[in-house]
């Protein structure tokens, strides 16, 4: 029996964990990734600073909820920049004034995800002063009422499987402690309080729940690797390799948390029924 | 010590296991209830272990109401009461000396404590080479010889034995009836269910012997010995 109760609570374990660990991913590969949601503006040369500053205030302006940073890179930034990644041995190929006069100043714009990018977009082109507006993450823009809409169906499997999972595993633990039932019962003869009676059942049950934690997030962490490995063999998919990565510390938590609380739950339902079954008088 | 009035158990409404019970059982008193199958004995025992509820009168144990009892009154009676099972219900994942060691643990015993008590009564009941074996693989006799050996290593107020010498040979049985008496003797008051009437005339007059006969549920003699 206890060896049923690991490995149903193993499996039980290894599901939730995956939806989790799914609905982890698919948030951090598309819908926290910032950096997909970048538009990039070319400002023109000819722009005062102040011309600028006021520039960068429109854009702000533009939606302050699905606007997340606007960040204003200056030509002496992107010569910099460009003077970094040109290897040493060319150093000289440009000139500073050479530079100077082929980067326009640029504005970094990070939007939210949830943000509606064609609008915004089309907003940020019509601002006097703005030679160029790029927006890199189109493709997630195209994609995102999948990704959505996705997320919304890992949210309610998990819940659902939460639900049905520790009702099962309320009911598994109940049968567990009456198939004692000779053992509590004869303790209880004896005078042991409820609590002494069944303290036996119950701690070994809290092991093996421990165990199946255990054998269930082991179970997830291989899903986990093979999937990456695979991703990883697949060049195209390399920046969601980079971004993949296993159960954060709240959703270990969660797992935990919850198959605590189903311990209670049933702790209390036991503890009810010995109870009543073994103490009438009371 | 304990006290029936009136006594009525019913189940499903109109099967009545015991009728109209009264008597009383005293300290170093030692009552056999004899009567055929299905007379009330097991019913009786129930009602005083506190497995079922009496349908109607009054069951007392020091003049207060059984019926009355909350949970931890209940497991206070319960902790000075021993029990012989008719079909032992010894524990097989336990050794027998852990069988016996059952009541002195729920009751939070010293292990030195328990280790004196249970060799006591392992040697008693010659049974100490048996202490690391489990149920199963021990005579019926010897399984019946730990059962009572488990009812009595807490030093019990009431003992109730249901059929304890069924499974003995006479020498065994007369083994098991004076330690019985001994017990009564020493002021626990010990009631012993058999259908065996012929085992009754093997008993000594060195406690005050009763027998009350059931029939039916209800009582057809309360005579002394």
């Amino acid at each position: 029996m206890k060896i049923i109760y690991i490995i149903f609570m193993s499996l039980c374990v290894g599901i939730l964990s995956s939806v989790l660990l799914v609905k982890q991913n698919t948030s951090i590969i598309f819908g926290d990734a910032s950096d997909l949601y970048t538009v990039n503006i070319s400002v023109d040369k000819s722009q005062s600073p102040e011309k600028i500053e006021s520039i960068l205030q429109e854009i702000k302006n533009i939606d302050k909820k699905q606007i997340r940073k606007v960040t204003l890179i200056s030509s002496q930034e992107l010569i910099a920049d460009v003077e970094k990644v040109l290897p040493n041995y060319s150093s000289g190929l440009f000139e500073k004034e050479e530079l100077e006069q082929i980067l326009n100043p640029a504005v970094e714009v990070q939007l939210s995800a949830e943000a509606n990018s064609a609008s915004i977009i089309e907003k940020m082109k019509m601002i006097t002063g703005i030679n160029q507006v790029v927006f890199s993450g189109d493709w997630v823009e195209k994609f995102k009422s999948i990704f959505t809409a996705a997320n919304q169906i890992l949210d309610t499997v998990f819940i659902l499987f939460f639900i049905i999972l520790s009702f099962l595993i309320t009911v598994l633990i109940r049968n567990l402690l009456i198939s004692t039932k000779e053992s509590i019962s004869l303790h209880t003869l004896m005078g042991a309080t409820p609590q002494q009676s069944f303290f036996k059942p119950f701690s070994q049950i809290m092991i093996a729940t421990f165990i199946s934690y255990i054998i269930g997030m082991a179970m997830t962490f291989l899903i986990g690797a093979v999937i990456r490995q695979k991703i990883s063999e697949n060049t195209d998919l390399g920046f969601i390799h980079d971004r993949m990565s296993f159960l954060n510390q709240n959703s270990l938590s969660l797992i935990a948390v919850g198959l605590i609380f189903n311990l209670v739950i049933s702790y209390g339902l036991s503890f009810m029924y010995i109870r009543k079954e073994f103490y009438k008088n009371d | 010590m304990i006290s029936l009035k009136h006594v009525y158990k019913t189940y499903d409404s109109d099967r009545h296991a015991l009728r109209d019970i009264s008597f009383s059982l005293n300290s170093q008193e030692l009552i056999f209830l004899t009567g055929p199958s299905g007379a009330g004995k097991t019913t009786l025992f129930k009602l005083l272990s506190l497995q079922e509820k009496t349908s109607s009168g009054e069951l007392s144990c020091h003049n207060k109401s059984i019926s009355d009892f909350n949970l931890k009154q209940m497991v206070e009676y319960r902790r000075k009461l021993g029990i012989v099972f008719q079909d032992f219900r010894l524990l097989t994942e336990l050794n027998i000396f852990d069988n016996i060691a059952v009541p002195l643990k729920i009751q939070k015993y010293s292990k030195k404590e328990i280790s004196l008590a249970v060799e006591s009564v392992l040697e008693r009941f010659g049974l100490a080479e048996h202490a690391k074996s489990f149920p199963d693989y021990i005579s019926g006799g010897e399984k019946q010889r730990v059962a009572i050996a488990r009812a009595i290593v807490h030093k019990p107020d009431l003992l109730i034995a249901d059929e304890p010498t069924g499974n003995l040979d006479r020498k065994n049985a007369l083994s098991v009836l004076s330690i019985f008496q001994d017990l009564s003797a020493q002021g626990v008051a010990v009631m012993i269910a058999t259908h065996d009437e012929e085992f009754l005339k093997s008993t000594s007059s060195r406690t005050s012997i009763r027998q009350i006969h059931l029939d039916a549920g209800q009582v057809l003699r309360d005579q002394s010995l």
